[in-house]
Parts: structure tokens; sequence; C-alpha cells
């Protein structure tokens, strides 16, 4: 390698590991500060990671053999040490398809789990608690851009499923029920929601599952998760191509979105409107 | 040149070292600090701190006021009165946590709402021991009487008591409940509290949002807790013999939005009632006026009022 291109390399690791140096510092002030923190705790053991690797790719093109031996003990040492705390972390985050949101859940220790909001996308603030702990991993699913759905085992009720939103249908001045929205009859190959004063009735394939709203939980002003004897069971999005205005009589414009509560993989179904409940 | 190079070499070892001692430190204190709390953790925290100061002198009560002279206190874990505020205290006997037996989540900083009265001329509470029962004074000298109103049902979680007029008085409660239904009763006593009667109940298994008379004869019971999607709410002509579903005449834009009635009250030739939005509401601070000419059977719509600017007896 020419040493022009050492020189390069050299300093160009030196900036990497001097610029994540200082985001780390900046992030940590700004936590103090704010009562915020790392939106997923990883990412600081991984700022320390980025920046130990840089400095000794500019240090070790810069000595000779005897010191580089230390100095690639050192950073070896200190990387395995953040890969250690690594492996501690049990916080769930996933970014929203569009890159737009970050939703993230932590647990600490035997504490109930709690949703951090995310801000600047690296950071976060806690929102709300679960009111319960996560069993196992969980997993989180965004049936649309600004609606991320985290499924999981709780440690005593069976499948939660709770919702992050990120956003209105409409032009959304005021709150609105989605359960009043949503009247009427919705359809897919062989799935139906129907809607209704009574509640809803989801039938999929050739199983059909009835549901007061008193059943049903909001989350934001875009979901329900509808449950059955305290256990998730379905949630209900509204689509993004989802419209109605509640001072006119006309029906909604658009689709919802169905996803069922199970630790399975499986799909978001999107239903189409065909009449009134 | 090759000057130059050496030092260059130095600055780099010692700022490379101040790098890493750095890092060193500020993973210490990451892993040192406390998480961050949600608005709800900082708000009880905060609350907690408010109504706990660090130096209480023992004789001092923090009262919860009820009138401007009249309050009482909860601390020292029993429940005290006072009707001067402050200056003296009266220790109504009754275990403190009977007042809050049953399914209740709160602190226990504050009497349940509506499961006492407290004014000049009564005090009275309304607790669960073995039993719905009534401990309370005619007088302000603290001549206490116990009353059973029943033994019949479970702990209780819906719980009112309200005194119409000396020999009308009440108790509304709820119980039993499973998920999204639970039972419900009210009992009636014009004798204070010799004898109490139950009456007749709407034919529903929702879970009990309000319930009261307005008059001896005329009398409500709403519904829906959890999630109600409209109000529902029962109403007697003849004190609880036979119920009737009322009907809000509700503008559709409000559809949902206010969705639990209050006991209503009367209002010149009229009955009125305010109807509050449901747990989940957020149509701003706002609650909706309906009246009704029929004894309570059919309401309309009157306006938006916003709490506190209307007489609400609930």
């Amino acid at each position: 390698m020419s040493k022009t291109w050492t020189n390069v390399l050299r300093i160009f690791s030196f900036a990497i590991a001097f610029v994540f140096w200082g985001l780390q510092l900046a992030c940590l002030v700004v936590q103090a500060r704010y009562q915020a923190e790392y939106i997923d705790d990883r990412l600081f053991y991984l700022f320390n990671i980025i920046v130990t690797v840089a400095l000794t790719v500019a240090l070790l093109l810069t000595f000779k053999k005897r010191l580089n031996i230390l100095i690639g003990s050192i950073a070896a040492f200190f990387i395995i040490f953040q890969f250690i705390q690594l492996q501690g972390i049990k916080d769930v985050t996933s970014i929203s398809p569009d890159f737009n949101h970050v939703f993230s859940i932590k647990q600490n220790g035997a504490s109930d789990a709690t949703y951090y909001r995310s801000y600047y996308r690296l950071l976060g603030k806690p929102k709300e608690d679960l009111s319960y702990q996560i069993k196992g991993k969980g997993n989180i699913k965004w049936i649309t851009n600004d609606i991320a759905v985290f499924t999981s085992q709780s440690e005593t009720n069976g499948v939660q499923q709770f919702v992050g939103t990120y956003g209105a249908r409409g032009d959304s001045v005021a709150y609105t029920y989605v359960s009043t929205q949503i009247r009427g009859t919705w359809k897919n190959d062989d799935t139906t929601v129907t809607a209704s004063m009574d509640g809803v009735l989801i039938t999929h394939g050739d199983q059909t599952t009835s549901f007061e709203w008193e059943q049903a939980k909001q989350f934001g002003t875009l979901t329900l998760v509808l449950t059955e004897n305290n256990e998730a069971k379905w949630t209900i999005g509204l689509a993004e191509d989802f419209y109605y205005d509640q001072n006119t009589p006309d029906p909604p414009v658009g689709s919802i979105v169905l996803y069922q509560a199970t630790m399975n993989k499986v799909e978001p179904v999107t239903l189409e409107y065909t009449g009134e409940a | 040149m090759e000057k130059w190079g050496e030092q260059m070499k130095k600055g780099l070892l010692v700022l490379s070292t101040l790098l890493l001692l750095s890092m060193i430190f500020m993973t210490i204190y990451y892993q040192k600090k406390e998480p961050a709390l949600t608005p709800e953790q900082a708000l009880s925290l905060s609350s907690n701190t408010r109504t706990a100061p660090e130096k209480v002198p023992e004789e001092t009560l923090q009262g919860t006021p009820v009138t401007d002279e009249i309050a009482y206190s909860l601390q020292q874990d029993k429940l005290q009165i006072t009707y001067n505020n402050g200056q003296d205290w009266v220790v109504v006997p009754v275990d403190k946590s009977n007042l809050f037996s049953g399914e209740y989540n709160g602190n226990q900083q504050e009497l349940i709402a509506n499961s006492f009265i407290l004014n000049e001329q009564y005090a009275a509470f309304l607790y669960w021991n073995n039993g719905v029962q009534l401990i309370y004074s005619t007088d302000k000298d603290s001549n206490w009487q116990e009353s059973l109103i029943t033994d019949q049902v479970p702990p209780i979680r819906y719980r009112k008591i309200a005194f119409l007029s000396d020999d009308f008085w009440y108790a509304v409660i709820s119980y039993g409940r499973t998920m999204s239904s639970e039972g419900a009763s009210i009992y009636i006593t014009n004798d204070q509290g010799q004898s109490w009667r139950e009456t007749n109940m709407p034919n529903t298994t929702r879970l009990v949002a309000n319930g009261g008379f307005v008059t001896e004869q005329i009398g409500v019971m709403a519904y829906g807790t959890i999630n109600p999607a409209e109000p529902e709410m029962h109403v007697t002509n003849d004190g609880g013999a036979t119920w009737q579903k009322a009907t809000f005449e509700m503008p559709s834009k409000y559809d949902g939005v206010f969705v639990t009635p209050n006991v209503p009250y009367q209002e010149e030739d009229h009955l009125a009632l305010i109807m509050e939005q449901g747990p989940n509401g957020d149509y701003g601070n706002i609650q909706a006026k309906f009246i009704s000419k029929d004894n309570g059977l059919t309401w309309e719509f009157v306006e938006e009022v916003e709490p506190d600017n209307e007489q609400n007896m609930d």
C-alpha cells in the first residue's frame, strides 16, 4: 500500500473515531439534561465499538510491530467487554418501513416493560408502562408506515399486543374513536370484519369470533386491540388510505388492516369497505 | 520532517489514550445511570413527595378538604375528620382498609369518590366488611352508628352513598365483576339506616358507570366504563320498581365522544344532565349538556359546556 493511501486511511479512521466519540458524548449530555435515553441501549456499546475499531486501525497504521501488539490487545479486551454488555440488553427496537419512526420496548430486569417514543431517531423517552413483563423476545410488525404492533408473550397473561402509533387520519384535530369510524362491513378473500353498535364480528377462514366494544382497547387514534379473557386476539388498524368524516353521513373510504395476535409468523390482512354492517 | 512525524505519533497516542479513558468513564456513568421515568411515574413520584413532605410534625394532619372548614385525613392509617379546618380531629371508628376493600386500584390517599358524605349535618362512610356497611353520624358530636346494608353480595367495585333527604338515603353498589360484566344493586332506607330494601334493577350486566336518584321516584343507572361507544342509561319513574332505557338524541359528530352520563338534576321544569367523555375521551376539556322533558326517558342535546361552570350533582 502506498504511503499516501496509508495516510488517507489513517486520517479517515481517526476522523470516524472522533465523530462517533463526539456523538456519544453529545447524546449523553442531552440524555442527562432532558431525561432521555438511547432509543435502544445497545447503541451506546455499538458506538464504543466503532470508536475503538476506528482508533485501533488508525494506530496500527502508525506504529511499528512491538507497540501494535499492545494496542491490539487493549483494543481486543475493550471490544470483548462491550460485546458482553450487549448480550445483557433485552430491548426490542424496529424502524418503520419508511425510516421515519423508531418503535422501542425496553425491559429492565424484573420490572414491567416500558414503551419508548423516539426523538431524532437515536434518542427516546419512556412513554408508557406496558403493565406486564415480556417472556422471550416478542416481535414487531409495522402494519402501516405509522402503526407498529408489538406482539409478545406476557409472564402471566398469555399473548399481548401493544401498539405504537405515529400519525392520524384525516385532518385529525380532535381525538377520534376507531370503533365509531370503522362501522360497516370490511372484506378480503376469506376474511370479514363487521363492526356495528354492538361490537365487532371477525370471520377468518371458517372461524368466527365476536367481540363487544368493552373488549377493545384503543391505541392512539389509529388502532384497536381486541381481547378475550385479557389475552389479545386481533389488532385492527386504519390503513393510510382510510378517510372518514364524522360530520357527514358518508361511509368511510379506503381500507383497514387486520393483524392476528399470535406468536407464529402471520401477515396483516388489508380489508376493503363493502357496505353497512 | 522526521521530528514532526514523531510528534504526530506522540500526539496521536496521547489523544487515543484520552479517548479510551473517557469511554471507560462514560461506560461507568452509563451503567450507573437511573432509567428515565414515564410521565405517569414522574407524576406519581412528584405527588408522593407533595403529599408526604419530608418532615411532618407528628401532630399535624394534612387533610383532604371537603368544604372550607370540613376535611378528612387518611394519614396515620386511620380515618379522621375535622369540622374546624384542622384544629380538632375526630377518629372515625372504621378500619381504613375496609373503606377500600373490593375492587379498587388507587393509592388509598383519598376516599373513593361518592363513597362518603361529609357536611355540616352528616358524616357517613360506606365500606365493606363481610357485607356492605355504613357508618354514620347525624350530629357533630360523633355518636357513630353502624348499619348493615346487605350481607348478600361479594366485595364491591362501584360504590355510592347519597342522602336525598332525612328519610331517603340510597346506596348503589356493583360487585362480582368478571371481564366486562358484573352485578349491581340499589338499596334504599326511609328510616335512617334502620332497615334497607333492595329495588329492582335494569336488565343488564354491563359495568356500572354511575347511578343515583333525582327525586324519590326518578332515578337512573348508567353503564359502560371500559371503552363505551355510546351512552347507556336506564331510568325509573317509580323508585326503582321498573326501568326503561333512555334514548339520547346525539348529534352525529359527538358519536362516541360523549358516552358517560352523570346523574341528572332538576332544572326549572325539566331534568338536565351533564354527559362526560369516556375514559379515552380527548375532545378537549368539554362536556355535553342534555335536557329531558319526560322525566328522563328521552334526552336532547343542548350545548357543550365546560366542567365546573354547570351545576353537577354527581
